[in-house]
Parts: C-alpha cells; sequence; structure tokens
C-alpha cells in the first residue's frame, strides 16, 4: 500500500457565478474542502443550495468561475475517467445490457488490458453489486434500485482516483436505499476510493461517510459547519443506531438543516465554528474574526 | 368485534405451475378509530393486501370481512386513496369530489350535497382552488383533492394505498402532518400503507412491518404510544421514537437479509490498472507490453454471495 495522500482533492475558494440579465448570480460563494486520501466526506443542504453545483465543479462537468481544483496533485480540467460519477437517475444506455453498459467504460480505460480482464472485470463488480445473475439484461427488465447498482459498478470498475455521487439513492423508497448503501459500502470497503456524496438524507450521510460538509441555503451558498463521524469501519447499521452517538450525530445535522442553514459565517462577525470545521479552516488558512481577537 | 378482520388469507397469482403465491397466512385485525401503519419494500405485496380489504381482490383461502360480514367487492364503506391520485382531468376539484357525493348519497337535497363537498374542501384546505382542474394543481394539492374525495363519502375505514410516496420530502411532510391532524378531529379507521419507517411512526397508533419472505407475512405490530399530536421536530429527541425506530428497521432489514438465497461464485479481479491520458507522459503505455498493473498481487480470486 503506498502512503495515502492528505490531500487527494483541494477545493480552494472555489465561486460560482452564472450571468444572469439581471446581473451575475452568485450560486456557491468561497467554498473550501480539502479531502485525504480514501475519505469518504458528504455534501449536505437543503434542496437548491448549490451542493450539487459544488459536485459537477468536481466532475469537471460545470466550470469554475473563481478559484481553484487540484485533485491528486494536479489541477484538474474538464471531466475525465479518473472521477467516476454516479448520478441520481442510472444513465444507462438502453439498447445495452447491464454488462455492455460496465463494458463501454472498461473498455476505454483498460483499452491495453487483454479482453478477457476486461470482461473479468466488469463481471467482477456486478457480481459484487448483486447483479450476478442478471447482468445479461436490459435496463428496461431491471427495477429502479438493480439500475442504480449498475450505474455503481459501473463508477468502481474504472477504479477511479474520485468517486463523485450525486443523491444516487434518492430516487428509491427508503428501504431499497438501505440494501443499496450497503452494497456501496460493500464496494467501498474493498477499494477505498475517496468519494464525495451529495445528499439531503442526514441518516445516510451518518451512515456512510467519515465527515459531514453541511452548506447553508443559497444563493451564495457556503460550508456553513463540518461534523466528524466517528465510528469503526466496518459498519453495521444496526449496532450504529444503538449508539448513542449516533442520536447526538443526527440532532446535530437535524438542527443545522432546520435551524443554522441559513447563518453564513463569513457574514456572522460573531461565528463560532464546531471544532471540526474551526480545523478544515485552519487547513485554508481562513481566520475567523472571534478567532483572532 | 374488530372492524377489519383478515383471517388466515392467502393470494398467488398467475396460472397454475407459473404461479407466484404473494401472500400467505395474512392476520389482521383493525379496531374501530385505530391508526394502522403497514410497512413494506416495494413489490413485496402491500398493495395486494390492501385490495384484499379494498374489495379489489379476493382470497384464494381464508376470509377478509368488514364489521363481521364478509368482503365480496369494493364499496363506499371503504375508501380507498391511490397513489396516483385518480382524478377526473375534465371535472374541477369541486366536481371531482361531487361526483362521488352524488352517487352515494342520493338521498340528501342538492344543497345538503353541495355544503358536505365544500366542508371537505375547507378540511384539505383548498378552499381557494375549488373551482381549479387537476392539472392546475400541484402533486400535494392533488392528492388533498383524493383525500377529501374518500373522507367525504363518510368511510367507515380510510385505505391509503401509498398516499404520499410520489410527493417531494417536504410536501410529504406538510401531508403527514395534515392526515394526522384530520384524523385527530373524526377519528375514521385508517389503514395506511407505505415504504417508510418514518412515516409510519410519525402517524400510527400501530406499526406491522410485512415481511419480505416469499410469500410475504406480517410481522409482530409496534405500537406507537407517542403522544399526539406528533411534532416532526421534537420526536428526532424522543427516546421512544428511536427505539421505536431501530427496531421497525432492524425487523425489516433482518427479514430481507434471511430471505436472500445464499450463492457463492468465484470471480477473478484481474489486476489491472486504468491508463491516464490526461498526463503529460500519457503514450508511455506505447513502450510496455500490456496493462499496467499494480504489481503486488496477482488476479485475486474472490467468493462473492449474492
Amino acid at each position: 500500500m503506498s502512503v495515502t495522500n492528505p490531500k487527494m482533492l483541494e477545493l480552494d475558494r472555489l465561486w460560482k457565478i452564472y450571468d444572469t440579465p439581471k446581473g451575475p448570480a452568485t450560486i456557491v460563494k468561497d467554498f473550501n474542502l480539502k479531502l485525504r486520501e480514501g475519505e469518504f466526506a458528504t455534501l449536505i443542504g437543503h434542496s437548491g443550495c448549490g451542493k450539487s453545483t459544488v459536485l459537477m465543479m468536481v466532475a469537471g462537468l460545470s466550470e469554475l468561475s473563481k478559484g481553484n481544483m487540484i485533485l491528486a496533485g494536479k489541477e484538474a480540467v474538464g471531466p475525465g475517467p479518473d472521477r467516476g460519477i454516479v448520478f441520481q437517475s442510472p444513465c444507462l444506455l438502453p439498447w445495452m445490457t447491464a454488462f455492455e453498459n460496465v463494458m463501454l467504460g472498461v473498455n476505454q480505460v483498460y483499452f491495453t488490458a487483454s479482453k478477457a480482464e476486461r470482461v473479468q472485470m466488469a463481471e467482477y463488480y456486478l457480481s459484487i453489486v448483486g447483479l450476478g445473475d442478471a447482468m445479461h439484461k436490459h435496463p428496461a427488465e431491471l427495477s429502479q434500485g438493480m439500475r442504480q447498482r449498475v450505474g455503481i459498478a459501473r463508477a468502481f470498475a474504472l477504479q477511479p482516483k474520485m468517486l463523485l455521487l450525486d443523491e444516487p439513492f434518492g430516487m428509491l423508497d427508503s428501504l431499497t436505499r438501505y440494501e443499496l448503501q450497503e452494497v456501496l459500502l460493500e464496494l467501498w470497503r474493498r477499494n477505498r476510493i475517496t468519494t464525495l456524496m451529495v445528499t439531503h438524507d442526514v441518516d445516510e450521510a451518518i451512515f456512510l461517510s467519515d465527515r459531514v460538509v453541511m452548506m447553508t441555503d443559497g444563493p451564495e451558498a457556503e460550508v456553513g459547519d463540518i461534523l466528524n463521524i466517528p465510528f469503526e469501519r466496518p459498519r453495521n447499521r444496526k449496532e450504529i443506531m444503538e449508539d448513542p452517538r449516533y442520536y447526538e450525530l443526527r440532532e446535530h445535522l437535524i438542527t443545522f438543516l432546520n435551524d443554522r442553514s441559513h447563518i453564513r459565517p463569513s457574514l456572522e462577525p460573531e461565528f463560532k465554528p464546531s471544532p471540526d470545521m474551526a480545523a478544515e479552516m485552519a487547513a485554508h488558512a481562513i481566520a475567523f474574526p472571534t478567532a483572532a481577537a | 368485534m374488530p372492524l377489519i378482520e383478515i383471517k388466515n388469507a392467502s393470494k398467488g397469482f398467475g396460472l397454475p405451475g407459473q404461479r407466484t403465491e404473494v401472500l400467505k397466512d395474512i392476520n389482521l385485525a383493525v379496531e374501530e378509530g385505530e391508526f394502522v401503519v403497514i410497512v413494506g419494500y416495494s413489490g413485496s405485496g402491500k398493495s395486494t393486501l390492501i385490495n384484499l380489504i379494498s374489495g379489489l381482490v379476493t382470497p384464494d383461502s381464508g376470509t377478509a370481512s368488514i364489521s363481521g360480514s364478509p368482503i365480496t367487492g369494493p364499496g363506499p364503506d371503504r375508501g380507498l386513496v391511490f397513489q396516483n391520485y385518480s382524478l377526473l382531468p375534465w371535472l374541477t376539484v369541486a366536481e371531482n369530489i361531487a361526483l362521488a357525493v352524488d352517487e352515494v348519497f342520493k338521498d340528501w337535497t342538492k344543497e345538503q350535497r353541495a355544503a358536505h363537498v365544500a366542508k371537505h374542501i375547507a378540511m384539505v384546505k383548498l378552499s381557494h382552488a375549488a373551482h381549479k382542474l387537476p392539472r392546475e394543481l400541484s402533486g400535494g394539492m392533488r392528492q388533498r383533492v383524493s383525500v377529501a374525495r374518500t373522507l367525504a363519502l363518510n368511510p367507515k375505514v380510510l385505505l391509503m394505498d401509498e398516499p404520499l410516496s410520489a410527493l417531494d420530502a417536504l410536501t410529504r411532510a406538510t401531508l403527514q402532518d395534515e392526515i394526522a391532524d384530520i384524523w385527530l378531529k373524526n377519528k375514521t379507521t385508517v389503514i395506511w400503507i407505505t415504504n417508510d419507517p418514518d412515516e409510519a411512526i410519525l402517524v400510527a397508533d400501530r406499526v406491522i412491518p410485512l415481511l419480505p419472505t416469499s410469500p410475504a407475512t406480517l410481522g409482530e405490530s409496534i405500537i406507537v404510544d407517542i403522544e399526539r399530536p406528533r411534532d416532526r421536530k421534537a420526536i428526532n429527541h424522543d427516546p421512544k421514537f428511536k427505539s421505536l425506530r431501530a427496531h421497525l428497521i432492524s425487523m425489516l432489514l433482518d427479514a430481507k437479509g434471511k430471505n436472500k438465497v445464499k450463492s457463492s461464485r468465484k470471480l477473478t479481479l484481474p489486476d489491472i490498472l486504468p491508463e491516464d491520458l490526461s498526463l503529460p507522459n500519457s503514450f508511455e503505455f506505447l513502450n510496455r507490453r500490456g496493462p499496467k498493473r499494480r504489481n503486488e498481487t496477482k488476479n485475486e480470486e474472490v467468493e462473492v454471495s449474492a
């Protein structure tokens, strides 16, 4: 194992500004975040707060208006196979089977490998997500949950440097969602790809991630708070739900979303960051008025 | 005597030889005025179960009865709310509700029926939209119309088949609260089907999990003895809510886990790495044979159980 990179992804003072007929509209303002290699981080916030915009900027699908983005020590421009994306709807090609959909990407990034190895790669990931028997079916023959499994397998099979998940389970009912969270964790246990996920489900954020980044309401959204999730891995949902810390963390996130998401740290002279947030801000050399005083 | 009673009912579909058994040994007794929620996975037979009560489906064996008499078909004593609203698109809100009211209360005067319609529109807070067509309403408002239409029949029991599943989280929350409020006022018996454990605990007196064995069976009832009206914010702090929620979710997850066919297969994870063509020295693959490899491991043999 190589030494883990403490700065796999660096988002430094990211801004997203759209030009509108009424003048420029700032969607995301001064967004800072560093992810270490193998970290699972979640962006949480209300609908329309700009979490997906941040994710799409990391994916290279949306241009940065200002700021820098460094992925594994190199400035990342535009989309590429080094960042695997799972969207809310699985976006599979309907005329191809699940297997062919995965092979499409696999053939691109492993073009120097033999055909047999590429096939093994696709079969391996499709089997782990539970589609061992259904991999030669077309998307129309699969349920919504199974389609999303294909999407997850497709992203992991490319062994990207980063995995970007945009509300991957948002369209599923809560029980199917639990199942797919387990599938995702199982894959992630085998290959700890640095992950950034967007969600508005508090329980999902706690169960899956190492760190939850809370975003303030948009427009001009920024990081409002950060919370470290201390549970050890591999995680067991039942044990976590019985852990008293689970409810404290849940409380913290719910309180933020209900009562504090309108507070913008950069506009509040009295803002006191939580310890987890203070640590992140210090890493970016951002001083708060209170910290200086 | 319970209002709704199902005894040893089972139901399957399909021709002999290719039959799927959906429900087995269903025993359910719902008392008058009770608010019961049945939670289960999609495709586990929840709708079949509620259709046994509504009379749209008859059991293969066992019985379903209302107030002691067997259920033979649908009737206005059991009001049904569907996930997809089922409103007539060419009729306004008031007309949609009037259609049902005029049919059921034929012996009332015109004025009585109109007042009854207006009262139920007001109950779901749609008086301002009474003369709008369904297409001019949002999903949440359409479902309100559907609830009002059903309640206007004065049914003995309100059957709701995933009433809020098609709505976004915020509208869903509002409607959960509103329906719980309406229930508090008129105490109609409710049987509500959902796939959301949180929703179940928030609105119900009693939650019954539909366990995804094949065929599915009902699990043990969970009594929700949290005081009403329930505040969705405050309930998160309630230790009772926490333990009920954990219990219900683990019951459903355990049943799913047990039901999984355990088969394992040997797979090979090939030791190949992706080619990165964005690097400055991208064309180094021309100087080597075969793919980049980790070099640490050979192809890995992995057992996967699915």
